[in-house]
């Protein structure tokens, strides 16, 4: 019995090493989420709606904006501050900051500068776009993190924003 | 007797070296949310809760949070990307027009204003700019993190970064975390004031008179005393907010702003002992 014992269980230890060798490893790390190049520049002044990634704030008189890193411009209004309300939200992709002087709202859009005029709240105009006075932000790897990465594809368009996530077979390490 | 004390006092002096630099290359790869608050130093006493024109504030009817990377001063707005920074006549409003490009450095990561300088903070120090020509920014100093630690002094004009080190290449570094206090009454020459080793660490920050306000990510906000943090004795810790997470801090109209990863949330902070909320709009509202 124990003879055909030893080589069955060192034959199921053989199989299940070989069955495993082609193996999938999960990685915790970052991927890239994209936008395509047509819709990077879009930009669309939309009814107010919930904060995604709340990153920076600019306050101009009773206004606050608060900035949704990579999406757009909430603009509040805090004339009551027991009871501040959104009025508007610009979408505004690639954002990382605005600000505001005499009724201009400027902001960033990937590798321009947009403006608005928010004189009116109920009719706001795109009234500029300087383009290309930035760099297009790193699109090859997640600046001020190391570790595993998904491999960027710029085919895919830009890159918003790293996210973390499980990676199946990660490539990119850094 | 003799030689061996040299002997002793070399190996002393080697092994103070040897942690000289390592403190040098452990700041060197701070990656800093770098921030400069900027403005006089009242004295306690004259703490009178109103904004006055000895704290920072970038425009007669805006302000920007520390953390900005787009400010505007008078006819001009300045941007920075992670290299330069930018500048733009916004003198028609209605019709912005880009005027230059100029280079800084590497690692930039906020832009700051008072009176005719730009503060520009990077991973490796601060820049200040003139602005003598707003159209055209110059260089006149520079302030390394990695400048060794000064006696305290006594000063009138002040600037405050906070630091921190997150994970870019630093696996082998021993975590880092620090408010610098500046002396820049000679904006030429700024030197540093004090290092405040925080409970926690430091991100986006605002100042009113004695008070500084600064985010600590999820432990909230903490108020400092500027003079007990200079005076490097007694708790300089004054009262905190917890149970929010905190990115950037900016006090304007007497009401303290927080934004952080949840939303956004105002205080009230007449009695600076207990700061309390008056309204916030989370993420889910």
């Amino acid at each position: 019995m124990k003879k055909i014992l030893i080589p069955v269980i060192l034959a199921a230890m053989i199989f299940s090493c070989s069955k495993s060798t082609p193996s999938t490893t999960y990685e915790e790390g970052l991927k890239p989420v994209y936008i395509s190049k047509a819709n990077a520049f879009n930009l669309k002044v939309e009814t107010p709606t919930t904060f995604t990634y709340p990153g920076k704030m600019f306050l101009y008189q009773s206004l606050i904006l608060v900035t949704d890193v990579g999406e757009g411009v909430h603009i509040l209004d805090n004339s009551n501050p027991v009871n501040p309300k959104k009025i508007a939200f610009i979408s505004i992709p690639g954002v990382n900051d605005a600000s505001i002087k005499n009724g201009i709202l400027y902001a960033d859009n990937f590798t321009d500068l947009v403006a608005f005029d928010i004189s009116n709240m109920s009719n706001i105009q795109f009234i500029k776009r300087l383009k290309n006075i930035y760099p297009l932000i790193n699109q090859l790897y997640p600046e001020f993190a190391t570790g595993y990465f998904e491999c960027a594809d710029t085919t895919k368009g830009y890159i918003l924003r790293w996210e973390k996530s499980t990676l199946t077979n990660p490539k990119c390490y850094r | 007797m003799g030689k061996i004390h040299t002997y002793k006092s070399k190996m002393l002096s080697l092994k103070k070296l040897k942690q000289e630099i390592m403190k040098t290359i452990n700041k060197i790869f701070i990656s800093a949310v770098i921030i400069v608050v900027m403005g006089f130093v009242a004295s306690c006493s004259k703490s009178d809760g109103t904004i006055g024109t000895d704290n920072p504030k970038n425009s007669p009817d805006g302000k920007s949070g520390s953390t900005a990377r787009i400010i505007i001063k008078g006819d001009y707005l300045y941007a920075v990307d992670n290299s330069s920074l930018k500048v733009v006549d916004i003198s028609t409003p209605s019709n912005p027009s880009y005027v230059r490009s100029v280079e800084i450095g590497f690692g930039i990561e906020t832009i700051y204003t008072f009176g005719d300088y730009l503060f520009i903070g990077s991973n490796l120090g601060i820049y200040i700019y003139g602005l003598s020509d707003p159209s055209n920014p110059n260089q006149l100093s520079q302030f390394e993190h990695f400048t060794a630690c000064d006696p305290v002094i006594a000063s009138d004009t002040l600037a405050f970064v906070t630091l921190r080190n997150n994970n870019v290449c630093n696996q082998w570094i021993v975590a880092s975390r620090e408010i610098d206090v500046l002396n820049v009454k000679d904006i030429f020459h700024p030197y540093q004031l004090v290092n405040y080793i925080p409970q926690f660490d430091p991100y986006g920050l605002d100042r009113l008179n004695n008070y500084l306000f600064v985010c600590h990510g999820t432990d909230g906000v903490v108020v400092y005393d500027i003079n007990k943090m200079i005076a490097g004795y007694g708790n300089a810790v004054i009262s905190t907010i917890t149970g929010i997470t905190a990115f950037d801090a900016v006090i304007w109209q007497n009401k303290l702003f927080v934004i952080g990863e949840s939303g956004f949330y105002q205080y009230d902070y007449s009695d600076i002992h207990n700061i309390s909320l008056i309204s916030s709009i989370l993420k889910n509202q």
